[in-house]
C-alpha cells in the first residue's frame, strides 16, 4: 500500500505562512501574548495576534484592539459601525482563539477610545466601552455582555470611576465639550452610579444605521 | 437636552450664495476661521441618488433626534449647489476644540476614497472665498477637521490638499479686489 504524504506537506506549509488568517484548536492551546494593528493615522488596517510564538493575522480591518477572556480572545474595534456623524461610528468585534471565529458585539455612531474588560461579583463578564464622536466632541459609555451584544449606552457622559460593580458616570452639557477639549476642567451637572450587574441584565440595543 | 437651533435649508448657486451671505446680520456670532469637512457618508456618487431637499430634513432628524446636538454644521457643499444648513450667524457643531469660534462647512463626497470633484471643488472654493471676504478672514487660519486634535477620524480624507484650498481661496481673493495700480492702465 502507497502512502501519500502530500496533503500533510501542504497541511505544514499552509501553517507556517507569516500573517495567514488561522485560528480553531492548534491556536486555541495558546494564549494571546501580543496584539498588532498594521496601521497609520486613524484608518484602519490589519489586525495580527501573537500566540504561542507565532503571529496570526485575525481581521482586514481593525483599529484598536484588546487582549481579553484570560488571553483567549481579542476584542477589536472596526470602521464598520452604525455610521454616525460622517461615518465615524464604530463597531466592536471579539475574535475567539480557540474557535477561530469573531462575532460584532456592538455597532455605534461614535468611535470607540477604550475597552476594559470586568468580571462582576456574580462571575459575569461585561466590556465598559468608552467612545467619542467627532462634532460635539463628547463621551459616551456602553456596556456590552460578550454573550449577547452591547445592553446599556449613556450619551454626553464619563466614566468618572469604578468600583467592583458600580459605575459612576458624569454627565455634560454641550457647552461643556469645547471646554474639556481644549483642556480645562469642568464638574459633571449630574453623576449617577450604575450597578453592572443590573445592567447585564438589558435587552440587547441595535443600532439602526444613520444618518 | 438642547435647543435645536434650526436649519437654513436653502440651495444655491456660487453666485447666489455671494449675494446671500451679504444679507446675514453678524450681531450675536462672529466666526473666527473654517473647519473644513467631507460628509465621508453620504459619498458624492451617491448624493443625487436623494434631493439635496431631503438630505436636509434628514440630517437634521439625524443631528437633532439621534445625535441629540443643537445644530449641524453651517454648509454642505455638492457639485450643483451650497446648501446652507446652520444659519451662517449662530455657532454649529462641527469640530470638538472649535465649534464655538468656528464656521464648518462640509464638502459632499468622502475623499479618502473619491477624487476632489472639479464642480464641487469650484464650489467650495466659491463659498470659502465668499465666506472669508465677508468678515475678512486669513485663508491662512483655516483648518482641516483633522487637524483638531480631539477628533475621531481622518476628515477630509487625503485626496484634500489644504495648501491648494487656502492659494485657491487667495487667488480668488485677490481677483475680488485688484490693486490700485494695474499694470499697463493709464498709458
Amino acid at each position: 500500500m502507497r502512502i501519500s504524504y502530500l496533503p500533510l506537506l501542504l497541511l505544514c506549509c499552509v501553517a507556517i505562512l507569516p500573517g495567514e488568517k488561522v485560528g480553531g484548536a492548534a491556536a486555541g492551546k495558546h494564549r494571546i501574548e501580543k496584539v498588532r494593528v498594521d496601521h497609520a493615522d486613524k484608518t484602519a488596517g490589519p489586525l495580527y495576534v501573537l500566540a504561542g510564538g507565532r503571529e496570526f493575522r485575525v481581521a482586514d480591518k481593525a483599529l484598536n484592539a484588546w487582549i481579553v477572556g484570560g488571553g483567549q480572545q481579542v476584542a477589536y474595534s472596526a470602521p464598520d459601525g452604525a455610521g454616525g456623524y460622517e461615518d465615524e461610528g464604530n463597531a466592536l468585534h471579539l475574535y475567539d482563539l480557540q474557535s477561530g471565529k469573531e462575532r460584532k458585539i456592538l455597532s455605534e455612531y461614535f468611535a470607540i477610545d477604550q475597552v476594559t474588560e470586568v468580571r462582576t461579583r456574580n462571575g459575569k463578564t461585561a466590556f465598559l466601552v468608552e467612545m467619542s464622536d467627532g462634532g460635539l466632541g463628547a463621551s459616551h459609555v456602553a456596556v456590552v455582555d460578550p454573550r449577547r451584544g452591547e445592553v446599556f449606552v449613556a450619551s454626553k457622559a464619563r466614566l468618572q470611576d469604578r468600583s467592583g460593580d458600580v459605575l459612576l458616570l458624569g454627565f455634560y452639557r454641550d457647552d461643556d465639550w469645547e471646554i474639556l477639549a481644549n483642556g480645562k476642567s469642568v464638574p459633571p451637572y449630574k453623576v449617577r452610579r450604575y450597578d453592572l450587574k443590573r445592567l447585564l441584565l438589558h435587552a440587547p440595543i441595535h443600532r439602526v444605521v444613520a444618518p | 437636552m438642547p435647543n435645536w437651533k434650526g436649519i437654513v435649508g436653502a440651495n444655491f448657486t456660487a453666485p447666489e450664495f455671494d449675494h446671500y451671505i451679504a444679507t446675514v446680520q453678524f450681531n450675536a456670532w462672529r466666526p473666527q476661521f473654517v473647519v473644513l469637512h467631507n460628509t465621508a457618508v453620504p459619498k458624492l456618487s451617491d448624493w443625487h441618488k436623494v434631493s439635496g431637499a431631503a438630505r436636509m430634513r434628514g440630517l437634521a432628524d439625524f443631528y437633532q433626534n439621534v445625535q441629540k446636538w443643537s445644530a449641524g454644521p453651517h454648509l454642505f457643499v455638492a457639485d450643483d449647489f451650497i446648501w446652507v444648513f446652520t444659519p451662517l450667524n449662530v455657532s454649529g457643531v462641527h469640530s470638538p476644540s472649535w465649534n464655538s469660534i468656528a464656521w464648518g462647512v462640509e464638502m459632499v463626497g468622502d475623499y479618502e476614497v473619491e477624487a476632489f470633484d472639479p464642480s464641487v471643488r469650484e464650489n467650495v472654493l466659491s463659498a470659502l472665498t465668499s465666506m472669508h471676504a465677508t468678515l475678512g478672514l486669513d485663508p491662512n487660519i483655516l483648518r482641516l477637521h483633522k487637524e483638531d486634535p480631539k477628533t475621531t477620524h481622518n476628515c477630509p480624507g487625503k485626496n484634500i490638499v489644504k495648501t491648494e484650498i487656502v492659494s485657491g481661496i487667495q487667488e480668488r481673493l485677490a481677483a475680488q479686489t485688484p490693486g490700485e495700480h494695474q499694470p499697463g492702465a493709464g498709458t
